[in-house]
């Protein structure tokens, strides 16, 4: 049973995350929370990078919310994380870290990088759904990104 | 003179008499002449006669002596057993040398003691009186301490070195020889330097203007040259040698060789280390696998849930309770795999030790366990508890666990009590119980009740069976111990043991 969108727009957000299932089960728990979402799906660290910095560059609009996995092949999380919160252009940019870890030490280190919010997996969470909605909230009440006006 | 009984003409000298007094008189000449201290004594041990030998002796003058009891010339400790054996004499008369094997000592009028050997003649004229020679041994005993401590010096299998203090060998025994290879012929009148190795300063004389005071050193261990040229492990004890005036003149060392004590210091250092390192491993191990299980554990749960919720209708009764059958199967080993992650992360992570309020932490744990505590109408007492050094977020955890185990296994029927218990013991620690009124732990199964996975109550009770070797890992890493006993009622009595005060180095 679906309810109503919230918003009529889809909320563009960015997906940084290698595994094919939790690439499926984040799709879903947007569905289920009827929040509508653009989703771009970056399969590891450098293909995020990929992506920002042509975001960053204007080729392409910048995400409203990035869902980051720290466990991630080559150029692991945190430095993706550190990389996008040291660039101007990109570091307004609201991040949820995604981890299946819950050692405090990795959820220090998140929140030490500057992350916005540190989830643990799975994602069909209460947790997960309160923090997007408060996400999409700041975003469509509160921000005006000039690209997306 | 006795009194006999004999009449006497007063006058004329009874020739019997005469002659008892010229007997006596040159008795007492004889006895003045011996060349040792000379004492009659009494039957009831009283002094009769002594002679300037003895008042020279003992710094008496023989009036002083005369009439008292033989004892005032031994030390007071041994006076009563002195006073036994005199009668024991009294009873046994006979010729008897005393002192040479038992270390007998004599008392002067000034209270200082010397060593005495003694012989004891009955006096066979006047049944009673013992004739007791004495002589001052105090020299003779010392060379033959001396002769002794030579023969212990000569026979000992460390090396034992004399040198003045420019280092000249003066002394040199068996086992210098056979530590260092040099007979004493060899070395006598050389150097010390010769069993330096190359560059090394003698530590020994640097030693020994340190020790000003003190007369032997700590050991110091060290290295020496061989007269063959090898390198030997030794272990140095040097004591000053001083002139009669005090002064050091010299030095001796006792060395001993610690190669064979190096070498089981070193294996064990390395088997200390190895284990070290494959514990390292093996935490490392359990902490990785588990953490990588988890990932597609929480894959097969995450679509077999979606299975269940969405295609229920697609498949029939005996598929839906497979299904259920993977959901509890994936639900069980989750908590199996995050409670090895918790297990394998106490310890890992380095511990951060605070002054921690046990009081507050054990509140925290009971709000922590309040649910499943209302569920059975439960009820916690507990001790004013002190406040110890620790890591807070362990010792949350460690209560927790205990505290959830008490509730958990309580009798069918009876609200479980729990009740926890401190007591400061006399060497400083603290002695913590955590006692409940539940199932207890048959004595049998109490040590393998903190193996990791155990469930001693198999299904009966929920759970994955790792909260006892948690708890033991966090005491553990606090440097103390935990065991089980039982509580009045046969429940479980847990008591843990705290050091103190706990240091940094002391917290693995």
């Amino acid at each position: 049973m679906k309810t109503t969108p919230l918003i009529a727009r889809p909320l563009l957000v960015l997906l940084i995350e290698d595994s094919e299932p939790d690439i499926v089960l984040t799709e879903e728990a947007f569905d289920d929370a009827s929040i509508a979402v653009d989703l771009v799906v970056a399969r590891d660290g450098a293909a995020a990078l990929d992506i920002l910095g042509s975001a960053a560059r204007g080729e392409r609009p910048i995400p409203e919310l990035i869902l980051l996995d720290l466990n991630l092949p080559r150029i692991d999380g945190l430095e993706v994380l550190d990389n996008i919160k040291s660039r101007n252009e990109l570091k307004a940019i609201p991040v949820i870290v995604l981890s299946s870890s819950r050692s405090p030490l990795e959820k220090a280190d998140a929140y030490a990088c500057h992350a916005n919010s540190f989830i643990t997996k799975p994602l069909d969470s209460e947790e997960f759904l309160e923090t997007v909605r408060g996400i999409e909230h700041y975003w469509l009440t509160i921000v005006r990104l000039p690209s997306r006006s | 003179m006795s009194l006999d009984g004999r009449t006497r003409t007063v006058g004329q000298p009874d020739p019997a008499d005469a002659a008892a007094a010229r007997a006596e008189l040159k008795f007492e000449a004889l006895v003045e002449s011996a060349p040792d201290a000379m004492v009659i004594v009494d039957a009831e041990g009283r002094i009769d006669l002594v002679n300037a030998q003895t008042e020279r002796l003992f710094g008496y003058r023989r009036e002083e002596l005369l009439g008292r009891r033989v004892e005032a010339l031994l030390p007071d400790r041994l006076r009563d057993q002195h006073a036994q054996h005199r009668d024991y004499f009294a009873a046994h008369p006979r010729v008897r040398n005393m002192g040479a094997a038992l270390d007998l000592m004599g008392r002067r009028k000034d209270g200082s003691e010397f060593a005495v050997e003694i012989s004891l003649s009955p006096i066979e004229a006047q049944a009673g009186l013992v004739a007791a020679e004495i002589r001052d041994v105090t020299d003779r005993r010392a060379a033959e301490m001396a002769l002794l401590e030579a023969a212990i010096v000569a026979s000992s299998n460390d090396a034992m070195i004399a040198k003045t203090l420019d280092g000249v060998i003066t002394h040199w025994n068996h086992g210098a020889a056979r530590l260092y290879g040099y007979s004493s012929e060899e070395v006598i009148g050389k150097n010390i330097a010769i069993l330096l190795p190359p560059g090394q300063v003698d530590e020994i004389l640097a030693a020994l203007a340190l020790i000003e005071g003190v007369d032997v050193s700590e050991p110091v261990d060290t290295v020496r040259v061989r007269k063959d040229g090898s390198l030997v492990d030794v272990s140095l004890r040097v004591s000053a040698i001083r002139d009669d005036n005090g002064v050091i003149v010299g030095a001796s060392t006792v060395s001993r060789d610690i190669t064979e004590r190096k070498k089981v210091e070193a294996a064990l250092a390395e088997r200390t280390a190895d284990l070290a390192r494959s514990n390292a491993e093996l935490e490392q191990f359990a902490y990785v696998a588990s953490h990588d299980l988890q990932e597609p554990l929480r894959h097969i749960s995450a679509f077999v849930q979606k299975l269940a919720d969405r295609y229920t209708d697609l498949v029939d009764e005996q598929g839906r309770r497979y299904i259920g059958y993977v959901v509890d199967g994936a639900t069980r080993m989750q908590a199996l795999i995050e409670a090895l992650l918790e297990l394998s992360r106490v310890g890992r992570d380095d511990l951060r030790v605070h002054e921690v309020d046990l009081d507050e932490v054990v509140r925290a744990a009971c709000r922590a366990v309040s649910a499943q505590g209302e569920a059975v109408k439960a009820l916690i007492t507990t001790d004013a508890l002190p406040r110890i050094s620790g890591d807070e977020d362990l010792l949350y955890r460690l209560f927790v666990n205990l505290l959830a185990n008490a509730l958990k296994f309580g009798r069918a029927g009876i609200p479980p009590r729990v009740e926890i218990v401190h007591e400061r013991r006399t060497d400083g620690c603290h002695k913590i119980h955590v006692r409940d009124n539940g199932i207890g732990i048959d004595p049998a199964y109490r040590e393998r009740a903190f193996d990791i996975f155990e469930r001693l109550n198999g299904n009966d009770y929920p759970g994955t069976g790792i909260g006892l070797s948690v708890a033991r890992r966090i005491v553990e890493a606090h440097a103390g111990r935990i065991t089980l006993g039982e509580s009045a009622g046969g429940g479980l009595d847990v008591i843990i043991v705290l050091p103190a005060v706990q240091s940094q180095q002391e917290l693995v």
